[in-house]
């Protein structure tokens, strides 16, 4: 990671480039319309935002908690501003209409799949498939959805260093809530390195920083 | 705290006003962003003995859920004076006054925002006057941009607003205390500096056609500085350049 610069909403990046994410053109001058770091990519010039909301994406797996239950669809949240609906038919098990409470009740966890977004950015969900299912333990943390790259790393080293070092199992949710599995220690150590990581995301040499973070932690507890 | 009397002069021989101020002189200014841990954004702004206090929540979703639009986000503006910020206690809660400023605000707020990008959600602002020491309503308005921008939220460009007046037959920048109670007139801008759009005028007293020109464009040179020192808080906290 190399040093960025911090533009602001409405500052002047780039005349020449192609606007990218987070950008606008007004006569011949690309503007930041957030506030992030800006970033070269190839032709286009792009802000990476520092906080935001999650936006509801097809393709993205995201990790919701059932907030209302219908007679035909769940209703979760997923840290947004807009729920996600999960139809019956979509659960991997064959449910009657009207016995949703008995599979997934109000409160529960569950890693689900966005496949479809409106214009309202209303989110269908999916919850058959690889990797998709109802979290019966383990915890959840959150960290702001801009930095689940980070957290996931280049080539997935920094979740592999993590599952690596503590002996837990963690998955990503793109919408920045995390699940962690494992032994009570082990979650904590884990919660602890990710809050880590989301303050200090901006910096580089990060992986190397939180291994030798955990390394420390376990000599301690001999 | 005593109620503050009317000077003789506003201006004296040397062109120093009451609190030693040129005319065309800010207050000191003090801004911070990200001060709180729960809002999504936030910001504290000191301006002369202006205390205030922004938070940004959101978007989010809206409830009463009619309220919501369904092609874009609405701006919720809350401009709350604490009932110690000014020398006379001040009834908790809003009154007259505080429903036309969180009105007027929150449209010169949303003129900035790419509303659009949020359909059916919220932006929620509240603004806390700590301390009281006129020109709130546009000190006010410049914390809650910056605080915007701390929540990630997409915007045009910042907003920066201050307030020129009139004492004395003199055009003066950033009226104080004294000057807004006794002087001449009052009126406060909001712009958003790249193109000098205004997103707020609002005035009360006497000015002639000159002198409203005049003091539009000194308010606006009081923006462009405001902005400055709005950038440099928020490009501080992530190491600077």
């Amino acid at each position: 990671m190399v040093h960025r610069e911090t533009v602001i909403p409405g500052e002047k990046i780039s005349t020449k480039l192609k606007p990218g994410k987070n950008t606008y053109k007004e006569g011949n001058n690309i503007y930041s319309t957030i506030y992030g770091f800006k970033n070269k990519r190839n032709d286009t010039i792009e802000v990476l935002p520092i906080k935001s909301k999650y936006i509801p994406k097809k393709g993205d797996k995201v990790i919701g908690i059932v907030t209302d239950i219908s007679f035909n669809n769940w209703f979760l949240d997923i840290n947004s501003p807009y729920d996600a609906r999960l139809p019956v038919s979509l659960h991997p098990e064959y449910i009657e209409s009207g016995d949703l409470n008995q599979h997934i009740e109000i409160g529960d966890a569950a890693i689900i799949e966005i496949v479809e977004v409106d214009k309202e950015l209303q989110a269908d969900a999916n919850m058959d498939g690889k990797e998709l299912k109802k979290i019966t333990q383990g915890t959840i943390t959150q960290i702001t959805p801009t930095k689940v790259p980070r957290v996931i790393g280049k080539n997935a080293s920094m979740i592999s260093m993590l599952k690596r070092e503590t002996d837990c199992e963690i998955y990503v949710g793109q919408n920045g809530r995390i699940w962690i599995n494992g032994e009570k220690q082990n979650i904590d150590k884990v919660t602890k390195a990710i809050q880590m990581i989301e303050k200090e995301a901006h910096k580089s040499g990060l992986t190397n920083k939180i291994k030798t973070y955990l390394k420390n932690n376990q000599q301690q507890e001999k | 705290m005593k109620t503050k009397q009317k000077p003789e002069r506003f201006i004296d021989d040397e062109g120093k006003r009451v609190d030693g101020r040129n005319p065309d002189e800010l207050r000191p200014v003090h801004i911070e962003s990200g001060v709180l841990n729960r809002a999504d954004g936030s910001c504290y702004i000191e301006l002369g003995d202006n205390k205030i206090m922004a938070a940004v929540y959101g978007p989010r979703e809206v409830h009463p859920r009619h309220l919501a639009e369904p092609d874009r986000a609405i701006v919720r503006y809350k401009y709350n004076m604490a009932s110690f910020s000014v020398s006379e206690r001040k009834r908790p809660g809003p009154g007259r006054r505080d429903k036309e400023i969180s009105k007027v605000s929150a449209e010169a707020l949303e003129s900035a925002i790419f509303l659009e990008k949020y359909p059916n959600s919220v932006i929620d602002v509240f603004v806390e006057i700590i301390e009281s020491a006129a020109g709130t309503r546009a000190t006010s308005l410049t914390a809650a941009s910056v605080a915007c921008a701390d929540a990630g939220i997409p915007m045009k460009d910042l907003i920066a607003s201050c307030a020129s007046g009139k004492v004395d037959d003199t055009i003066v920048l950033d009226v104080n205390e004294v000057e807004d109670n006794y002087g001449q007139a009052d009126l406060p801008i909001a712009i958003m500096p790249k193109n000098e759009e205004i997103t707020l005028l609002q005035m009360d007293g006497n000015l002639t056609r000159n002198e409203f020109e005049k003091a539009i464009k000194l308010a606006k040179k009081g923006c462009h500085q405001l902005y400055e020192e709005q950038k440099k808080a928020l490009k501080t906290r992530y190491g600077g350049n």
